[in-house]
C-alpha cells in the first residue's frame, strides 16, 4: 500500500465525487476507510437496515449494470431487488468487506443466468425496442442491443461506463475486477462498439 | 497525465460523450433511495421470534419434565392406593378419614368406596399387601444403610475410590488412542 501513495490519493478523491460509501472517509487514509467498510458490514449483518441501506446506495448501480448487461431491461428491476434479498439472507457469509462488491458482482451475475434458465420455453422475452415509450428510449435501447452482442468481459465494463456512469477506477473497485482489466476492456469494448454504430472514433 | 475520457472522464470524447447522454435515460435511479423502499425486508420480529418460539418450548417441556420426575418421586415414597383404603377404614367412618387427606383425592375415595361394609372387605383383601410391602419397605431400608467404618476403613475406602477413577480415566485414554490409530489406519488404506 505505502510503495503506490499516487494511486491511492487517486482512487480516494474519485469515491469521493461519486460513492456514497466513502464520502465520508475520502480524506482519511486507505486503512481508515477499510475500517469504516468493515464496520458497515459487521453492522449491516448484525441486521442494521441503515447500514445494508448504505451498501445498497453504493453497490446498486453496479448490479443494476451487470443485469442490464445480460438481461431485458424490464426484468433487471425485479432482479436488482431479488440480488439485495439474497444478499440481505447471506450477507454473514462475506469473510472479507473488500470482497463485498465482487461477491454482489456473482451473485448478480448467477441471477442473470437462473433468469434465463427460469424462463419456460414456451416464452420468450419481449425485445427491448418494443418496450421504449419515446424516440430517445428506442436509441438507447438500439445502442443497448449493440453492447450486448459484444463479448461479456466487453459488454459489463461498457454498460458499467456509459449507462452507470462510472470510472474505469470505480468500476474496478465494485466489482472486485483488476483495474488493468477495466481498462483494457473499456478500450477494446469501445472500439468494437465503435465499429459496430459506425463511429470514426476521436482519435481516428 | 494523458486524458482518457473513457477510463476516467478526463478530457473529452464527443462520441463517448452523446453515448453516455443517449443511455443515461437507462440509468439505475432508485440508488438514492432507501434500500427498504426497493427490498422488502423480511420482517425482523419474524426473523427473531423463531429462537423465542423453540427457547420457550424447551423451557416448557423442562418444566414439565421436571414436574413430572419431581411427582414421581414423590410417589415412590407414598404408600400404594390400597392402603389409603384401608387407612380410611380404621375408624369405621369413612369421612372422617378423608379430613386427613387431600380434598381432591377424598372426592376420588367418596366415589370408590360406597360404603363402610366394602371397605372392611378391601381390608380383608389388601391385608397380604400390606404385609408384602412393609416388608420390601423393611430390606430397602436396610440395604440402604451403610455399615458403620472406622477411621481406617474410611481412609482405604476413599483411597481405593480414587484408584479407581484415575484407573478408569487412563482406560478412556488408552481407549481414544487405540480409536484413533484405528480411524487412521483406515484412512491409511
Amino acid at each position: 500500500m505505502s510503495g503506490h501513495p499516487a494511486e491511492i490519493e487517486v482512487t480516494m478523491s474519485e469515491h469521493a465525487g461519486a460513492i456514497y460509501l466513502f464520502r465520508q472517509s475520502a480524506a482519511v487514509p486507505a486503512s481508515e476507510g477499510e475500517s469504516a467498510e468493515e464496520s458497515l458490514l459487521t453492522r449491516a449483518c448484525a441486521g442494521d437496515e441503515d447500514a445494508f441501506n448504505e451498501i445498497y446506495r453504493s453497490y446498486a448501480p453496479m448490479v443494476h449494470g451487470i443485469l442490464l448487461a445480460r438481461v431485458p431491461y424490464d426484468d433487471v428491476k425485479d432482479l436488482v431487488q431479488e440480488v439485495f434479498l439474497a444478499a440481505y439472507k447471506h450477507l454473514d457469509t462475506v469473510r472479507e468487506p473488500k470482497a463485498l462488491g465482487g461477491w454482489l458482482a456473482r451473485i448478480a451475475r448467477n441471477r442473470a443466468i437462473e433468469h434465463y434458465r427460469s424462463v419456460k420455453p414456451g416464452r420468450e422475452d419481449l425485445p427491448d425496442e418494443f418496450s421504449g415509450r419515446d424516440e430517445k428510449k428506442a436509441e438507447a435501447m438500439e445502442v443497448l442491443a449493440a453492447i450486448r452482442s459484444l463479448p461479456d468481459a466487453y459488454r459489463e465494463t461498457l454498460v458499467l461506463r456509459l449507462i452507470e456512469g462510472m470510472t474505469g477506477n470505480e468500476i474496478a473497485e465494485r466489482t472486485g475486477l483488476k483495474p488493468e482489466s477495466v481498462r483494457v476492456n473499456l478500450h477494446r469494448g469501445m472500439d468494437m462498439l465503435r465499429s459496430k454504430l459506425g463511429i470514426a472514433g476521436a482519435g481516428k | 497525465m494523458k486524458e482518457d475520457y473513457i477510463w476516467d472522464k478526463t478530457g473529452r470524447d464527443p462520441d463517448v460523450e452523446r453515448l453516455e447522454e443517449l443511455l443515461s435515460v437507462l440509468r439505475f435511479k432508485d440508488h438514492k433511495e432507501a434500500a427498504a423502499h426497493v427490498i422488502e425486508f423480511p420482517s425482523k420480529t419474524k426473523r427473531n421470534l423463531q429462537p423465542w418460539i423453540f427457547a420457550m418450548a424447551a423451557c416448557v417441556a423442562l418444566a414439565a419434565a421436571a414436574l413430572a420426575a419431581w411427582n414421581l418421586s414423590m410417589n415412590a415414597g407414598d404408600p400404594p392406593p390400597v392402603q389409603m383404603a384401608v387407612n380410611i377404614d380404621e375408624d369405621g367412618s369413612s369421612e372422617s378419614a378423608i379430613s386427613n387427606i387431600d380434598r381432591s383425592e377424598a372426592s376420588i375415595s367418596k366415589v370408590s368406596i360406597p360404603s363402610p361394609q366394602r371397605a372392611v372387605a378391601l381390608k380383608k383383601r389388601s391385608e397380604p399387601l400390606k404385609r408384602k410391602y412393609a416388608a420390601v419397605s423393611r430390606k430397602r431400608q436396610e440395604r440402604s444403610k451403610l455399615p458403620a467404618l472406622t477411621e481406617e476403613e474410611k481412609y482405604a475406602y476413599g483411597q481405593l475410590m480414587l484408584a479407581l477413577s484415575i484407573t478408569s480415566s487412563k482406560w478412556q485414554v488408552v481407549q481414544e488412542s487405540i480409536n484413533g490409530v484405528e480411524e487412521v489406519s483406515t484412512n491409511e488404506r
